[in-house]
């Protein structure tokens, strides 16, 4: 017989999620509790799965973004952006820190209102503003950003009917080397079509021309691409004060910081590369050097960011409904919460951690949601403790987008809380009952 | 309703005429007041021909420059007609009033006018006052021309009063003389005048009126009493004027009042006769060329400080007192020049003045200034090398406008905690603002100063960013006042305008002298606060005060001072929209009370955009103490330190409305504030609510909604007009 072939024992390191040697494992420490406040408590409380903010990270990312600016430039105005998070409670910490609003729609519009935001400080932004939407903001002596001729003119002829000079701002688009071009909102700077309309709103006599506002896009993780797209603001502001003889009374520079989160196609995990914002009014404010205008004349810089400021106050809490082993030997959790709550599941690869200690090695683990949709997957393949039916996890950076995109499809829509810079508890939009969901709907005389 | 009547009443062209004629007659004290201008109409009126004749110069005078146009303003308070009315008294009293003097009357009226408006526009560029010289232009220039017209002077009224003792009659006549009539009965009335305009004034007549006697009594050749006389009221009048009106009421100006009262008698002695002998009575002369020299004599002062020359609308000595007062308690600057934080937001003071590590001896007036991130760190808590730390690159400002007097640009930052102990002072900036006066940043980063030398710089221009270079042991922005400008003079003390110390609340600092561990900002003009403040020009207000309703306009007037005026009493309150403040001053002339409720509860307001500013304030305690009060407080307030009531004020938004709400320090015996204020104002359309409450008594006032335009059409046609 033949003896068989020596071969070289070795231990080879079985660890997936590990990107090369620099980078470092995911963290699966977990986190149980929130602010001080047991998730345990809180899930007990107010159900499962739960939707938590902190007040303190709110308020805390709020005065970092606003003193990196302030202190590189003397006027800076941050407008909360409705469409990341318009549940008033969140809107209203950020009013009470000196907030403006920006609104997207006649309905986020009635909702600033509606929250107590004086109408003069809301800036009206968005592709789609139908006649009554301008009325009510032309009324309200709130900012308009036109993003286009028809509605220029719209707001014009609106104006003149109701004897109102609008105070109008001017979307612009624009090319920045490095980035896909946003053209499709605002007009555009390179064809000349940005100054067109200034010189048609200056001409026309009837709308006072205050800002300039461009958004490059959303979640830029180049600071300089913030750089040279405010150096073209600031020339086309200087050309349409020399030449036009405009002031402006802000320039707006949009928002699209990003936040912790880490993309699903970025390589390194967001914690390690997003930059500070330090980095991105560094970029900013020195751009702004370049306008040409005494000091008392300067215009404000208007920030609109929503998810830098929100995202990282934001806590899905979430329970395992049940465990599988899937074919390919990967473990599959099923848990009470899907992308019908957690929309951003779609573009990032969202930090989850288990809310309690969970002895035993962490293995490969696909996290479901609780629709019958293939499409429900939280989180695809990850390194984690191996789960039992019962226990929880929290997905972390979640404030931004997603209890305003989510959807009450197939489940109800579950309890949002926030916990106060004090450390109490309130219930800041309570669970959906399926009375809620029926009071909308109406039997036609011939059902019933 | 019947208020509104009432008001429309006083608002009648007969009735303003009326208020003209008094002022004008007030004017001769240095006065506003239409009681002062009442009682100097009676001390005339006991002559009918100086009654008459006086009387209808003013008229004249008023209308004449009425028909020329002149400034509104002037024409009210009765500045064009006094020249007018003293000529008229003089006509009347040495020439009667027959048919030849009622021409000349007639004749030299208007050109007293004229000559009055040319002598104010020339003194004027040299900031002087008129003073009664276009009135001793247009007497000397009428006596020249009497030997022409063949009338001859007459015995002026002899005193048919003799009821008081003879030396008291002498010093009444010589009171009443001032108005061409020396006698006792007059005279009484214009004491009694100045004793109803100014308390103070009435101190300083009495003291000239002492020194003339131990004149008299020290100089035993002086005769007649026509001299005396002279020597008396213009000696009276010296004393007023600097004593109290030109000069801030003080222990200094009494002083300097009795070197005019002697100057004022030197010129009188030295010059009556060389005069009387040219045909001319010396009159009025030595108090015009006393005041002048005593005014242009204290220019040469480097420190307008004692006396405090009335750099301001002057009125009553009390007036001026309060306002300086005030203004001293309110304002306070070190320099001429204001220097703002060198940076911009929040930034701790990591050392003060006297600071342990470095600021001692020579240096110990400077300030170290850093960052502290919300964690309480002055870095990341990952940082690894000083340029880590948040303030490293951040900008750093001129304080003040000023040249560049000297710039380094080339020493390396520190990357490690190791100091540059040759360069001591790193890369750095020092900017000349005034003689012995300069400042300079210090450690700023390699390369990044963006000035050169010689270059002049504005308020808040970008200088550098902050860096590690020289002695320092991280990141940090140095700023000092010196004396020099080497890098390394001594230090100057210093005080930064106006800036906020953050805290619970952030509390505005008019003085600020940052110590170690303060969070300070400089405060920003936020365009939306101010737009509370731009009160629309030529906006008419209808404020109710109780039941009255006052009319009160929003102006600028020739200099281009913002102001609101009252249709009431020709009262004018002025504010200014600047160095990011709304600021009410003390109003000139009358007050009314909405004018008055203005004045407290919107005394100061910062245009900055903070949510939780609080600030202090000082508010004149004269207009809030009873007639008792007053009138003590008015005789021994020029020898008083400080007299003002500390008021604490904050705001808050509330929607689209704007609350100013303030109370004072001092407390009742119940613990309660002894004053308490709050304005209520809206967006666009200014102040809605305000009311006071002094102890118990509230005054409240109330927008009336403007119910027909056409109620606001009169006075804004007139303005146009």
């Amino acid at each position: 017989m033949s003896k068989p072939l020596y071969e070289r024992p070795s231990l080879v390191r079985h660890q997936m999620g590990m990107m090369n040697k620099f980078g470092r494992l995911p963290a699966t420490k977990p986190l149980t509790h929130i602010d001080g406040v047991a998730v345990s408590d809180l899930v007990a409380k107010h159900g499962s799965p739960l939707f938590v903010f902190s007040q303190r990270t709110l308020v805390q990312r709020y005065r970092e973004l606003y003193q990196a600016f302030s202190r590189r430039y003397a006027k800076v105005r941050l407008a909360w952006s409705y469409k990341t998070n318009y549940v008033e409670a969140i809107c209203r910490t950020f009013h009470n820190e000196g907030a403006w609003a920006e609104v997207v729609s006649h309905f986020e519009y009635e909702k600033a209102l509606k929250t107590g935001v004086p109408s003069e400080r809301i800036h009206f932004n968005g592709p789609f503003k139908p006649d009554d939407a301008i009325e009510a903001a032309l009324r309200g002596r709130s900012m308009i950003h036109i993003d286009n001729f028809d509605e220029l003119v719209r707001i014009e002829r609106i104006g003149e009917r109701l004897n109102l000079r609008p105070k109008v701002a001017l979307r612009v688009n624009l090319a920045v080397e490095g980035l896909q071009q946003w053209s499709r909102f605002g007009l555009n700077l390179e064809s000349g079509q940005a100054r067109e309309a200034a010189v048609r709103i200056v001409s026309g006599g009837k709308m006072d021309l205050v800002g300039l506002h461009c958004h490059i896009g959303t979640f830029i993780l180049e600071p300089s691409a913030y750089g040279m797209a405010t150096t073209k603001i600031v020339q086309l502001a200087n050309e349409l004060r020399s030449s036009l003889g405009v002031k402006l009374s802000f320039l707006d520079m949009g928002g699209g910081f990003a936040s912790r989160n880490t993309l699903a196609a970025q390589y390194l995990p967001g914690d390690q590369v997003t930059p500070s914002f330090e980095r991105y009014a560094e970029a900013i404010c020195d751009a702004l050097t370049g306008l040409e205008c005494p000091p008392q004349e300067l215009p404000t810089l208007v920030l609109e960011s929503g998810r830098a400021l929100v995202d990282e106050a934001g806590y899905l809490i979430s329970s395992v409904a049940a465990t599988k082993r899937l074919p390919d030997g990967r473990r599959g959790l099923v848990l009470d919460a899907g992308v019908n709550l957690l929309f951003t599941a779609f573009w990032y690869k969202h930090d989850v951690v288990p809310a309690q200690d969970t002895p035993g090695s962490p293995e490969p683990t696909v996290m479901y949601g609780p629709l019958c949709m293939n499409i429900d997957v939280l989180r695809d393949t990850l390194h984690f403790p191996p789960l039992s039916i019962g226990e929880r996890v929290v997905f972390r950076n979640v404030g931004a987008y997603n209890v305003t995109q989510w959807m009450q499809f197939i489940t109800l829509r579950p309890a949002v809380v926030l916990i106060g810079t004090d450390g109490r508890v309130g219930t800041i939009r309570r669970a959906e009952k399926v009375e809620d969901i029926c009071s909308f709907e109406e039997i036609p005389e011939w059902l019933r | 309703m019947a208020a509104l009547k009432l008001q429309q009443l006083v608002d009648t062209d007969a009735a303003r005429f009326g208020r003209a004629v008094l002022r004008t007659y007030a004017a001769v004290l240095f006065s506003r007041s239409l009681v002062v201008g009442l009682l100097l109409f009676c001390a005339t009126a006991v002559v009918p021909t100086a009654l008459v004749g006086g009387l209808l110069a003013v008229s004249l005078a008023l209308g004449t420059a009425w028909l020329l146009d002149l400034d509104r303003e002037a024409i009210q308070d009765g500045s064009y007609g006094v020249s007018a009315l003293l000529l008229g008294l003089g006509i009347s009293q040495t020439l009667g009033l027959g048919k030849g003097p009622l021409i000349l009357l007639l004749g030299l009226t208007p050109l007293c006018v004229l000559l009055n408006a040319a002598v104010r526009s020339w003194m004027a560029s040299a900031n002087l006052p008129a003073l009664s010289i276009p009135f001793l232009m247009a007497y000397y220039a009428l006596l020249g021309v009497m030997p022409y017209t063949g009338l001859l002077p007459q015995e002026l009224h002899s005193d048919p009063w003799s009821l008081v003792p003879l030396s008291i009659a002498r010093f009444l006549r010589s009171t009443g003389a001032l108005l061409f009539l020396p006698r006792s009965d007059s005279g009484a009335l214009v004491l009694v005048a100045i004793l109803v305009h100014s308390r103070i004034a009435a101190v300083l007549a009495g003291l000239a009126a002492a020194v003339v006697y131990l004149l008299k009594i020290s100089l035993p050749y002086i005769d007649g009493s026509e001299l005396i006389q002279v020597l008396t009221y213009n000696s009276i009048f010296t004393a007023v004027a600097i004593g109290g009106v030109w000069f801030v009421p003080s222990p200094s100006s009494l002083l300097l009042a009795l070197l005019g009262v002697l100057l004022n008698a030197v010129i009188t002695l030295g010059f009556a006769g060389p005069l009387y002998r040219m045909g001319l009575p010396i009159l009025i002369v030595p108090f015009n060329a006393t005041v002048l020299t005593v005014l242009l004599a204290t220019r040469q002062r480097a420190w307008d400080r004692r006396p405090k020359s009335v750099d301001f609308a002057p009125g009553t000595p009390e007036q001026n007192l309060a306002y300086f007062r005030t203004r001293l308690l309110r304002f306070r600057w070190l320099y001429p020049t204001r220097f703002r934080l060198p940076v911009r937001g929040a930034w701790i003071c990591t050392q003060g003045v006297d600071g342990p590590l470095s600021h001692q001896g020579r240096w110990r007036h400077a300030f170290d200034f850093e960052v502290r991130g919300a964690e309480g760190l002055l870095h990341p808590a990952d940082a690894m090398t000083p340029r880590d730390h948040y303030c490293f690159r951040l900008p750093v400002l001129a304080t003040a406008a000023g040249v560049v007097a000297k710039v380094e640009n080339s020493v390396p930052d520190n990357e490690t905690t190791d100091m540059n102990l040759e360069q001591n002072w790193g890369n750095y900036v020092i900017l000349y603002h005034s003689a012995g006066l300069y400042s300079m940043v210090a450690h700023l980063q390699r390369g990044s100063v963006k000035v050169v030398e010689g270059q002049s710089v504005r308020q808040g221009e970008l200088l550098g960013l902050c860096g590690n270079s020289g002695r320092s042991a991280r990141p940090h922005v140095h700023f000092q006042l010196q004396s020099g400008n080497r890098a390394g003079d001594g230090t100057r003390p210093c005080k930064f305008t106006d800036a906020a110390i953050q805290g619970q609340v952030e509390r505005v600092v008019a003085d600020l002298c940052p110590e170690e561990g303060q969070v300070v900002r400089n405060l920003e003009h936020d365009e939306e606060r101010a737009s509370y403040f731009a009160f629309a020009y030529r906006s008419v207000w209808l404020l109710r005060v109780e039941k009255d309703v006052e009319k009160v306009e929003c102006d600028i007037d020739a200099n281009g001072q913002l102001l609101m005026r009252s249709s009431q009493a020709d009262a004018r309150l002025f504010y200014s929209l600047s160095d990011g403040f709304f600021t009410t001053y003390d109003s000139a002339g009358a007050t009314t009370p909405a004018l008055q409720i203005i004045r407290a509860s919107l005394s100061r307001v910062p245009l900055d955009a903070g949510t939780s500013l609080r600030w202090t304030d000082f508010l004149p305690a004269r207009a809030f103490r009873n007639w008792f009060g007053r009138l003590l407080s008015d005789i021994i307030a020029p020898f008083l330190n400080r007299d003002g009531i500390e008021m604490e004020y904050q705001m808050e938004q509330s929607k689209s409305l704007l609350i100013v709400s303030g109370e004072s320090r001092a407390r009742t015996r119940q613990g309660q504030p002894l004053l308490r204020t709050r304005a209520v104002l809206n967006r666009g359309e200014g102040l809605l609510r305000a009311q006071i409450t002094l102890r118990d008594r509230t005054w409240s006032l109330e927008r009336e909604p403007d119910r027909s335009t056409s109620l606001n059409e009169p006075l804004v046609a007139r303005a146009a007009s």
